[in-house]
C-alpha cells in the first residue's frame, strides 16, 4: 500500500535508523510512567504526591498516544533488530 | 504480505463454528446488557419520546425538512417513531430495539473481520471487545444513541456489500455495489458520521494485494451520492449546520481550531477507546486491579509486537476517518460523556487490537486477549452502575415533580437541576416532557430558578447532596 510504503522509506533512511532506538525508548518511559499513573490513581484514589492527579485524563492521553506510536512503528524496530545498532 | 481483504474463498459461507460463534457474541451482548433493559429514560430521551409520539406515520417531511437542532436525520427519526408504536412509554421495549442493533453490530464487525483477513479467534476478540466495550452505555441505555446504531449498521453492511461486490462476476457484482450504495445513503440519513462512508471505500480499494485505478472509478458514483445529499443537508438545514457554539452562535464544526482538532483525534479519542472508564465515580478494587492488569498486557502486547504495518492502515485510517466528521465533539472529558460518538470509530480499534493480536503465537494469544476483554467487562459494569443510578433518579425526580403538580399549581419552579449526574445525562434536556410522561396528559409548566414565588406555584430545589428534588414550602 502507498501509505505503508512512504512508512517503509522513512524507516530506512539513515536519519531515522540512528534516532529510532531513542525515540522508542522514550515511548516506552512515556508508557511506563502515564501507565504506572493510571493504575495508582485506580487503586489508591486521586493522587497528591509525587503528582497531584485527580482526574488521569492526561496521564491516559499519553499512554494512549506513547502506545499507538509503538504500534506504528513495530516494522521499524524489526529493521533496528536485524541491523544491531548498539544500544544507547 | 498484503492484507488480504478478500477471503480466499469468496464462495464461503458461514460455518457452524461460525454459527456457534454469532450464538455466543448474542449471549455474551445480552448478558452484559441484561440489566439495562428497565433503565428508565434520561435527558433526550424524554423529547425524542415526544417527538416520535407526534409524528403519526407523516414520515415525509422529516426528509424535506431540517430539524430544528441543525441535523437531518430522518431515517433515524423514522426509526424512533416506528418503535413508538410498540414500546409507547415503556423503557424495557426502548432498550430492547437498541439492544438488538447493537447485537446485529457485534456480528457484522465479527464478520468484517474475517473479510479483512483476520483468523476466526482475532474476529471473536474484536467482535467481544466490541459488544462489551465501556464507551457503550451511551449506545445501548439512551434513546439518543439511537442515531449511532443505526449509521454503524448501515456503514458496516454497506462495506461488506462493496467487499462481496469485489468478489463477484460483474452482474451480480453490481447489484451488491447497488446495495452498498443503499446502505450509504441510509447510514449518512441516519447519521452524519456516515459521511466518511466513500472514503472507507477508497480504503478498501487501496487494500487490496492488487491494485486497479479501475475500482477507483467504481467508486464515483458513491463520491456523487454522498456530495449530493450534502449539499441537499446544507439546503435543507442553511449551512453545515450541526451543534453550535451557545454564546457566538456559529457552527462548531466551523470554529474548532487545529491545537483542539489535534489533540481530539490523536489524544482524546485514542485515550477513550483504551480507557472507557467514567472517573465520576472512583472505581471500585475490582476495576482497579483489573485496570493495572490491562496496562500491563498492553504494554507487554505493543512492546513484544510483531506487526506487519500494512495490516493496521487500514483500522487506523477507519478509527481516524470516522472520527473526522465529529471532531468539534471529540474533547469527550472523563466523565465519558458523548462517548457514543466512537461508537463507528471503535469498529477500526477492536480490528486494530485483533490485528496486533494475529501476529502472535502461543499462550500469549489467549492471554492477553483475556485480559483486555476482562478490564473492558469490569469498566462496563462500572460505568452501567452510573446510568442505573441516574436512570433510577431521573424517575424519581419526575415522580416528585408530578406529585408536586396539583390542579391549583400553574408552574412548577425548578433549581438547580444537574445537566448531567455522575457523567450520565441527566436533566440537560426534557425536565417538562419528564414530568407530562408521568401524568400521562399536559402538565403544568415548568420553570427553572427560584425567581417565581407567585401564588400557584410549586418550587423544587435540587439537593446535590442527597441527589434529589426537595420540596419548597
Amino acid at each position: 500500500m502507498a501509505v505503508a510504503g512512504v512508512f517503509e522509506a522513512v524507516d530506512s533512511s539513515i536519519p531515522c535508523k540512528a534516532q529510532a532506538r531513542i525515540v522508542r525508548f522514550a515511548l516506552r518511559i512515556t508508557v511506563a510512567v502515564s501507565g504506572a499513573v493510571i493504575g495508582l490513581q485506580a487503586l489508591l484514589g486521586p493522587l497528591t504526591f509525587p503528582l497531584k492527579v485527580t482526574k488521569p485524563v492526561n496521564p491516559e492521553d499519553w499512554f494512549a498516544l506513547a502506545l499507538l506510536t509503538m504500534l506504528v512503528t513495530a516494522d521499524a524496530t524489526k529493521n533496528l533488530a536485524r541491523k544491531s545498532l548498539p544500544p544507547i | 504480505m498484503p492484507p488480504r481483504i478478500l477471503p480466499e474463498n469468496p464462495y464461503r459461507r458461514f460455518s457452524r463454528t461460525d454459527v456457534a460463534v454469532v450464538f455466543g457474541l448474542l449471549v455474551l451482548t445480552i448478558t452484559a446488557y441484561l440489566r439495562t433493559i428497565d433503565f428508565y429514560f434520561l435527558s433526550d430521551d424524554f423529547v425524542l419520546l415526544r417527538h416520535a409520539k407526534a409524528l403519526h406515520g407523516a414520515f415525509w417531511p422529516l426528509f424535506t425538512t431540517g430539524g430544528g437542532d441543525g441535523f437531518f436525520r430522518p431515517i433515524g427519526y423514522v426509526s424512533l417513531a416506528f418503535t413508538w408504536t410498540f414500546a409507547g412509554t415503556s423503557p424495557s421495549l426502548w432498550h430492547l430495539p437498541a439492544l438488538a442493533l447493537h447485537i446485529a453490530n457485534t456480528i457484522l464487525v465479527y464478520i468484517l473481520t474475517l473479510m479483512l483477513g483476520r483468523s476466526r479467534l482475532a474476529a471473536i476478540f474484536a467482535a467481544a471487545l466490541f459488544a462489551i466495550h465501556g464507551t457503550r452505555p451511551e449506545l445501548v441505555v439512551w434513546i439518543a444513541g439511537r442515531f449511532d446504531l443505526l449509521s454503524t449498521l448501515f456503514v458496516l453492511g454497506g462495506l461488506l456489500l462493496f467487499i462481496r461486490s469485489q468478489n463477484e462476476p460483474t452482474e451480480i457484482g453490481y447489484v451488491y455495489a447497488f446495495g452498498s450504495l443503499a446502505c450509504m445513503v441510509l447510514a449518512i440519513l441516519s447519521k452524519e458520521n456516515a459521511y466518511a462512508f466513500p472514503v472507507l471505500l477508497v480504503l478498501v480499494v487501496f487494500s487490496e494485494p492488487i491494485f486497479h485505478w479501475r475500482k477507483i472509478i467504481d467508486l464515483i458514483p458513491f463520491f456523487i451520492v454522498a456530495v449530493a445529499l450534502f449539499a441537499y443537508r446544507w439546503w435543507l438545514v442553511g449551512g453545515i449546520g450541526g451543534y453550535r457554539n451557545a454564546v457566538t452562535g456559529k457552527s462548531l464544526a466551523l470554529t474548532i481550531g487545529v491545537l483542539s482538532a489535534l489533540k481530539a483525534l490523536l489524544l482524546r479519542t485514542w485515550a477513550i477507546l483504551f480507557f472507557p472508564v467514567n472517573w465520576s465515580r472512583e472505581p471500585n478494587k475490582v476495576l482497579a486491579v483489573m485496570m493495572i492488569g490491562y496496562v500491563l498486557a498492553l504494554m507487554w502486547f505493543v512492546i513484544t509486537a510483531k506487526v506487519n504495518r500494512k495490516e493496521i492502515v487500514f483500522p487506523l485510517a477507519f478509527v481516524f476517518m470516522t472520527a473526522l466528521p465529529a471532531l468539534p465533539l471529540l474533547l469527550i472529558g472523563a466523565d465519558l460523556s458523548k462517548s457514543r460518538l466512537l461508537y463507528l470509530p471503535s469498529v477500526g480499534f477492536c480490528i486494530l487490537l485483533a490485528a496486533v493480536m494475529d501476529g502472535r503465537q502461543g499462550k500469549v494469544r489467549w492471554i492477553i486477549p483475556g485480559v483486555v476483554l476482562a478490564f473492558h467487562v469490569a469498566a462496563l459494569e462500572h460505568n452501567l452502575d452510573a446510568w442505573k443510578y441516574a436512570a433510577a433518579k431521573a424517575r424519581s425526580t419526575s415522580a416528585i415533580a408530578v406529585r408536586c403538580g396539583g390542579p391549583e399549581v400553574q408552574r412548577i419552579v425548578v433549581d438547580g437541576l444537574p445537566g448531567t449526574l455522575r457523567g450520565v445525562p441527566f436533566f440537560a434536556n426534557g425536565f417538562q416532557e419528564a414530568v407530562e410522561l408521568q401524568r400521562n396528559h399536559g402538565a403544568a409548566p415548568v420553570m427553572s430558578g427560584l425567581h417565581s414565588s407567585e401564588v400557584g406555584s410549586c418550587l423544587l430545589v435540587w439537593d446535590g447532596t442527597k441527589d434529589e428534588l426537595q420540596v419548597v414550602p
